[in-house]
């Protein structure tokens, strides 16, 4: 029924007048029936004085019933204003007295002398009929003179119409007056929002200080919604602006080693020193370029936590990929890689590239600061649990250092950037999942990543 | 010029249909429409109405029936039961006719400025239009009644009918109740207006009252010296034989007056109905109006009664006067059960002595 974004304001107006509209059509119901039976009480009075009038005049003369149809009777009706008038009078045996014989009721009046009310015809015409019945004892047989009088419609309903008229004005009136004050009443009811526009409008771009707006009860959440959306927007600022400063440190650290080293190099005319000095700078810029890799795998994890949706994912192919990625590193010194993978797939849901960054770092972290010998990988189903280790004969790192080796540029036994594992932690806790350091059976370090899991569809599409 | 033949066969092969008279006034420019006119009023206190209605649409010829009201009625109703066309305007000087007329259906209601004019006591559901002024009066022949004899009143005419009745045994005229529309509706309205009615139709029956159908034929044997005093005779009429010389005096009883005015309607079916509409009209508009006070029916409401009439004068006697106002009560005068009732009275009383 309404666009997205049809204006409230609209909403409310053409709602309440719809309501509006439909209580003011049945007041004018109510109205018309309450000046239709007022009309018709009032006529049907008068018609009903007539026939009194009438019948009070019914006797016998010598057994033959008479009846005086006076002027003065008539002349009520005259003052009503009624139109067109019949009457009947009928004999004890139901033979014609006087006035129009097509007179006739639609349906008979009960017993009794009445006088009874109803509906009735001359010829075609409709028309209300007043009925009294009196006894005549002197007539020739016993029995009940019936006078009828009756008149057209025209006038009670034209009364009615009289009636009706000014209750149909004021009708109109209030429902006007009403969709006025509903409209007032909106317009001041949206003033609080407009004040709360202006207030996020007027305020400068970086103050992401609460809104210091009061506002009405039904709009309260709203506000609270905003700030702490603002809360939220000013905490991810401030990290970010940290981050920014801790990475422009880690880069200037060695961007100034290696300006020293190629100072060294240009001032060296031994061959060979200067030989010796120029590995030292690939070295160091090879260092550089792995810490400029992870940061931005770094800010890569960040922004894919945050921005895309989750699938299914099978953490065996996680690892075949990483494998793939790792074999020409692999290839420099002769190891021992073992792959323990399992048969079925070990599902997750999550984010696939994220969850390749940081196993690649894991293998990376082993293959560069641990494994001498031997490199384990295992990925494998435990109860709800999707598992991915990785093992090693390395040093490890030390029981103490386990709780700070996570955080951004901590640096283990140095010659990391210390990113590497925080780039996994950030991954399993993008993924609800978590990292364990522990033993392997063999003594081996080992990291283990625990996620909840998640069944993968044989095909893809079969969820679709 | 169809619908005037027509109108003829219809006239000619309906027996009940026979005017007592039927005129017809060509029209006075190329005839392109035909007003039919079915009315109890003589055609001479008409003329100037038709007069001026002729030089008003030249190409109108009218076509004028003169009836007996119980006549006219009878025609009317039959025609409005068969759907069939009579006339344009009906015009009766038995109101109660008309009010019956409407009340069966067989009228066409009309609305105009004209009929706005019209006041609420003459008119009835927009149907049946009173359009004069007739007070019913005492006509006596001056040459046969002495000054000191004449009835000025109701209760005069009965004192002297009771003094002096050998000498106006037979001498008295009035209308036959049976046969004349307005003398029913005259009568009916003198026996509610007065507790003398029983002791004057008495009176009437004592003295051998003449009963004609008509006003004119008593103005008509006063004037031929037959009948010394008419009761209950139509002001306009008598007063027309006034101005003509014709040696009577009109009184109008000074105890109260009846006054009667002449019903004008629309039948249900006419031949041409906007040209009775526009008639009607023309009977109701001032000019109209103006015709009727002075050179038609010369009494008028508001205006004073013409000089020679005696009476009082209409201001200060206006209250005397007792219009027989249009509307339902007057149904009430043609209930079938009143009128023979009414009608044995009467019998009763003119058959005694």
């Amino acid at each position: 029924m309404w666009g997205r974004s049809a204006s409230l304001f609209r909403r409310m107006i053409v709602t309440l007048g719809a309501i509006i509209l439909v209580v003011a059509l049945v007041l004018v119901v109510v109205a018309r029936r309450h000046a239709q039976t007022a009309a018709a009480d009032a006529y049907d009075r008068i018609l009903v004085g007539v026939a009194e009038q009438i019948a009070e005049t019914v006797g016998a003369e010598s057994g033959v019933v008479s009846v005086d149809v006076s002027m003065a009777a008539l002349e009520t009706l005259s003052n009503a204003r009624v139109d067109r008038v019949f009457w009947r009078v009928t004999d004890t045996d139901g033979g014609p007295v006087t006035g129009y014989d097509d007179l006739v009721l639609r349906t008979a009046p009960p017993a009794g002398l009445g006088p009874f009310v109803g509906d009735g015809r001359v010829g075609d015409l409709p028309v209300r009929v007043a009925t009294i019945r009196r006894r005549v004892p002197d007539a020739a047989r016993p029995g009940f003179v019936t006078t009828m009088v009756a008149h057209t419609l025209d006038a009670r309903r034209a009364l009615a119409e009289d009636l009706a008229g000014p209750a149909h004005l004021l009708i109109a009136v209030m429902g006007t007056l009403a969709l006025a004050g509903a409209m007032i009443a909106a317009r001041l009811a949206f003033r609080p929002l407009a004040r709360i526009e202006r207030a996020i409008l007027e305020r400068d771009p970086a103050d992401l200080s609460p809104l210091d707006v009061a506002a009405p009860r039904e709009i309260a959440t709203l506000v609270s919604s905003i700030d702490g959306f603002m809360h939220r927007l000013s905490d991810r600022l401030g990290r970010l602006q940290r981050h920014v400063a801790d990475v422009a440190h880690q880069i200037r650290t060695p961007i100034t080693a290696l300006a020293a080293q190629v100072d060294l190099a240009v001032g060296e005319t031994d061959p060979a020193r200067r030989r010796e000095r120029l590995d030292r700078v690939a070295a160091r810029i090879g260092e550089l370029s792995r810490l400029t890799h992870q940061l931005l795998g770094h800010a890569m994890v960040l922004h894919r936590a945050e921005a895309v949706s989750r699938g299914p994912v099978d953490l065996r192919e996680v690892a075949a990929e990483v494998v793939r990625l790792a074999v020409p590193d692999e290839a420099v010194r002769p190891l021992d890689l073992r792959l323990d993978i399992a048969e079925e797939p070990v599902g997750v849901s999550g984010d696939r590239v994220s969850l390749v960054e940081a196993v690649k770092n894991l293998v990376d972290n082993a293959l560069r600061h641990g494994a001498r010998r031997r490199l384990a990988i295992r990925v494998a189903s435990e109860g709800e649990r999707s598992i991915l280790s990785v093992a090693d004969d390395g040093p490890g790192i030390p029981a103490d250092l386990r709780e700070t080796a996570t955080a951004p540029f901590a640096h283990g036994d140095g010659g990391g950037s210390g990113l590497g594992l925080a780039i996994v932690r950030d991954v399993v806790e993008a993924h609800g999942g978590e990292l364990v350091f522990d033993a392997a059976p063999n003594g081996d370090f080992r990291v283990r990543l625990g996620f909840a899991a998640s069944p993968i569809a044989p095909t893809e599409e079969v969820s679709a | 010029m169809i619908r005037l033949l027509a109108l003829l066969m219809v006239l000619l092969t309906a027996p009940s249909l026979r005017a007592e008279t039927l005129t017809r006034f060509s029209a006075l420019d190329r005839e392109t429409r035909v007003l039919t006119i079915r009315s109890t009023t003589d055609l001479d206190v008409m003329r100037p109405l038709i007069e001026a209605f002729r030089l008003a649409n030249p190409g109108v010829a009218v076509v004028y029936g003169e009836h007996l009201s119980n006549e006219l009625v009878l025609l009317a109703g039959e025609a409005c039961r068969n759907h069939r066309p009579i006339a344009d305007v009906l015009v009766t000087s038995s109101s109660d006719h008309a009010v019956k007329l409407v009340n069966d259906g067989c009228a066409r209601p009309h609305v105009s400025a004209e009929t706005r004019r019209t006041p609420a006591y003459a008119q009835w559901l927009d149907s049946v239009f009173g359009f004069t002024f007739e007070p019913a009066v005492i006509v006596w022949d001056q040459r046969a009644v002495p000054p000191e004899e004449v009835p000025r009143s109701h209760l005069d005419l009965v004192a002297l009918l009771r003094d002096k009745g050998e000498a106006y045994r037979g001498a008295v005229g009035t209308y036959d109740v049976a046969t004349s529309g307005i003398g029913y509706l005259f009568a009916v309205m003198d026996a509610r207006q007065s507790n003398l009615y029983g002791r004057l139709i008495e009176a009437f029956g004592r003295a051998a009252v003449r009963l004609e159908c008509c006003t004119s034929g008593i103005l008509d044997a006063i004037e031929r010296g037959e009948l010394k005093i008419g009761y209950n005779l139509l002001g306009s009429y008598a007063y027309r034989r006034l101005a003509a010389g014709a040696p009577i005096g009109i009184a109008l009883p000074r105890d109260y007056t009846l006054v009667l005015t002449r019903a004008a309607m629309l039948p249900r079916v006419g031949f041409d109905p906007g040209l009775g509409a526009a008639f009607l009209d023309h009977l109701l508009s001032e000019e109209g109006q103006r015709i009727v006070a002075e050179r038609a029916f010369h009494f008028a409401a508001g205006r004073p009664i013409p000089p020679g009439v005696e009476g009082p004068a209409s201001d200060d006697g206006a209250s005397l006067f007792r219009p027989i106002t249009i509307g339902p009560s007057l149904l009430a005068v043609q209930d079938a059960a009143k009128r023979r009732r009414f009608l044995s009275e009467w019998n009763a009383s003119m058959s005694r002595d």
